[in-house]
């Protein structure tokens, strides 16, 4: 590896790192798989070094790089087994409740617990679209990611949040819930 | 406004950018519709969850991983590797030749009594780079176990996606619980993958252990991969239990995997394996052409719903890979999203197909998309017909019918954000060809009798056609002191904020810092003093600059403390 390569490499990527990792959190909900993604984004946009000269702001071309893995090739964010992620919200779901009426059925952390779960069963692509706006950016930045278009792109997030809530019926529905190794 | 209106508003005030009668529109359709007021809990529970920090160690790791990459790709025939049962090289730790000696019978005879279709392991086969040998033949014809080993990489057989390369990789560290966990782990995926039809699988063998974990498949076993004909390699290591890792063989990245954690030996390895093989199974092991095959089956079910089976559309588009599906777009295809489209009452449907369809060259599109252009009562789909009909700019008329929606459609002006064009906008840009579109956007951002929003439009990377300018060199060397001067003088918050935002694309230029600087410090707007902030931390290498973004973190917007920390 040509050491200039290296060093211009760490100087661009290093201030971004907290705000990927932070990305492909909200993606895969677990830090091992987090980081691993985080790494393997850093490993391909090494490789494309050369790209980076046009290809606009740092961050938003490694948040690009992160997002084609996620969404195309790297499967990791769906890999893991349940029992590694988010422990506190395992334990909350676990928690009984005295004999809820239905409507009762869903305190506060069952119900995350119920929306983590379903948030891992969402379509890659819908999920991407919303832990970027859970990260807080603009429509306009997470176009300049994704390369959807901002109309089609609106459309794109009102139909995720849509897919969320059918997918937390599907895992309030006990006749249809899915063991968690099939969760995708 | 319908719910489709509603999200977009509620989606732009996560920004707090509505006026105040959009925010009472959205409140007052909130309070009255149940299933947007819980889709839009849900996500709020979601985008609450906390994120925790990220490893200390994570920077440091990268690093590693940077470098042995590097260094396996620049030395692949440096390295010995082996594939079956004996290691080479005497650095070759002793758990790994127990590993696979323990193994290989058994993965021998099972591989040919669990299913026909898989291949048992190539025993015997010691694979050296620095010493070719001949492989043994293959159990199986359509193994392809490729050229003589050592030979020229140019003699490689193509790679079967379907064929998997299993390899073992002990950690040198590992100890004999660690073995034992890996070994089971290894089982129990095998076992597994042998379930999916038509998989092939190479077991027996293993790689070397590796100082740093790699993200990128190990020169040597990807040499190992292409001589056998398999497009992946699955590495299974003693790491965190077990470590399954999916490599493509081709291209040595990743291609799925999954860590079963904790030291101890897994009790619900079976779960894991299942799991593992699921994934694989959907993912990486799914071609392509099953991927459309699965696409079309939803979009021509005339059962479903047309949302749902606008799904099926949607499944065609895969952003990172938009040659191999936009094939999937044949006559059919179109004509079954063209059929929905002609029958829907939905304007999202209709917008949402003419969106799926944008870049398919397919002359049945013309006249429907001609039709909305013209006459579909929702600005949403006249606008998206409008960026879709530019794939037809060849064909008679086509360009004509933009030039006269860009002059007379009635939606005019632009919407009350900044990202969305209006009709008469979207016709504009559509009419314009590929070859001269950086010099319409240069024409645009000259032509002083533009309104300055209208100018700066032309550059913004957020517009419905997917040509985004994300470089103003393309444009010319003095856009972005165009830019600048037009986000001076405009006193309207939204054209200036536009400005800054435009100019994140430009190489930095410190003559436009003392302007930034004003209004990071003084602009009454928290979202120009926000874009402001965010060109500013391109210029952190000025002191005055960082004590100015230092302050900012006392700015009572949220949106200016998170700009000037965080940039962009």
């Amino acid at each position: 590896m040509p050491g200039k390569d290296n060093k211009r490499f760490s100087t661009l990527v290093e201030p971004h790192l907290d705000a990927l990792y932070r990305a492909a959190y909200r993606l895969t909900r677990n830090r091992a798989d987090a980081e691993d993604l985080v790494q393997e984004a850093c490993m391909r946009a090494f490789a494309r070094l050369t790209e980076l000269r046009d290809a606009g702001p740092v961050k938003a071309w490694l948040l690009r790089v992160l997002h084609n893995i996620f969404i195309d090739g790297t499967r990791r964010a769906r890999l893991s087994p349940m029992e590694e992620t988010s422990g506190t919200l395992a334990l909350a779901a676990e928690a009984t409740c005295p004999a809820p009426t239905p409507e009762e059925s869903l305190d506060s952390a069952q119900r995350a617990a119920q929306l983590e779960r379903a948030w891992l069963r969402l379509d890659r692509s819908h999920r991407v679209l919303l832990a970027l706006r859970a990260e807080g950016y603009t429509l306009a930045e997470i176009s300049g990611i994704t390369n959807i278009a901002i109309d089609a792109l609106t459309m794109r997030l009102y139909r995720a949040r849509q897919s969320l809530t059918r997918c937390l019926h599907e895992e309030q529905a006990p006749s249809a819930r899915l063991p968690m190794e099939a969760v995708k | 406004m319908n719910c489709r209106d509603i999200n977009h508003l509620l989606d732009i005030n996560l920004h707090n950018r509505l006026t105040r009668a959009q925010s009472e529109a959205a409140e007052q359709h909130l309070a009255s519709c149940p299933t947007c007021r819980e889709e839009w809990a849900n996500w709020n529970v979601i985008a609450a969850l906390p994120v925790p920090r990220m490893s200390a160690a994570l920077p440091g790791r990268i690093a590693l991983a940077l470098h042995s990459g590097a260094t396996a790709q620049q030395n692949p025939s440096r390295r010995p590797f082996v594939v079956g049962s004996l290691v080479l090289a005497g650095a070759a730790v002793a758990a790994a030749v127990a590993w696979q000696i323990a193994q290989s019978d058994r993965e021998d005879t099972s591989a040919q009594t669990t299913s026909s279709s898989t291949v048992a392991s190539v025993m015997g086969i010691d694979v050296d780079v620095q010493q070719p040998a001949q492989p043994e033949a293959s159990p199986n014809a359509s193994l392809k176990p490729g050229a003589p080993l050592g030979t020229d990489a140019s003699d490689v057989v193509p790679l079967d996606p379907r064929t998997i390369v299993v390899l073992k990789r002990p950690e040198a560290a590992a100890d004999a619980q660690a073995i034992v966990v890996a070994d089971q782990c290894h089982d129990a995926i095998v076992s597994q993958l042998r379930t999916i039809a038509g998989v092939k699988l190479i077991t027996g063998g293993a790689s070397r252990p590796e100082v740093a974990r790699p993200n990128l498949l190990p020169a040597p076993d990807q040499d190992i991969g292409r001589r056998l004909g398999a497009g992946h390699v699955l590495m299974i290591s003693t790491e965190n239990g077990c470590r399954a890792t999916l490599y493509n063989t081709q291209t040595g990245m990743l291609d799925g995997g999954g860590m079963y954690g904790g030291p101890q030996p897994p009790t619900d390895l079976n779960s894991f394996a299942r799991h593992m093989m699921q994934n694989m199974r959907d993912g990486a092991l799914t071609d392509t052409a099953t991927m459309i095959a699965d696409a079309r089956t939803t979009l021509f079910d005339a059962a479903l719903s047309d949302e749902a089976r606008l799904e099926g559309l949607w499944k065609l588009m895969r952003p990172s890979d938009p040659g191999a599906i936009r094939g999937a777009f044949d006559k059919d295809v179109v004509g079954a999203a063209v059929q929905i489209a002609a029958k829907s009452a939905n304007a999202d449907t209709r917008e949402s197909l003419w969106a799926g369809l944008r870049g398919v060259h397919d002359p049945q599109l013309v006249q429907p998309l001609l039709q909305a252009l013209v006459s579909d009562p929702a600005a949403s789909v006249r606008r998206q017909a409008a960026t879709s009909l530019h794939t037809f700019l060849d064909v008679p008329g086509v360009r004509e019918a933009l030039q006269r929606a860009a002059a007379e459609d009635p939606d005019s002006e632009p919407a009350m954000v900044c990202c969305v064009e209006s009709v008469r906008e979207a016709a504009d840009r559509a009419a314009v060809a590929d070859d001269d579109f950086h010099s319409w956007v240069r024409s645009r951002l000259l032509d002083a009798d533009l309104p300055p929003r209208s100018r700066l439009f032309a550059m913004a990377p957020f517009t419905s056609d997917g040509r985004m300018v994300h470089s103003l060199a393309k444009v010319g060397e003095d856009a972005a002191g165009i830019v600048f001067d037009i986000g001076r003088r405009e006193q309207n918050p939204q054209v200036r904020r536009l400005a800054w935002d435009v100019l994140r694309s430009a190489k930095p230029d410190p003559t436009f810092v003392p302007v930034l600087l004003g209004d990071l410090n003084n602009h009454p707007d928290e979202y120009v003093r926000a874009s402001a902030a965010r060109l500013l931390t391109r210029h952190a290498g000025s002191a005055e600059v960082r004590e100015a973004l230092e302050r900012a973190a006392d700015d009572p917007s949220m949106e200016v403390r998170r700009a000037a920390s965080r940039g962009w």
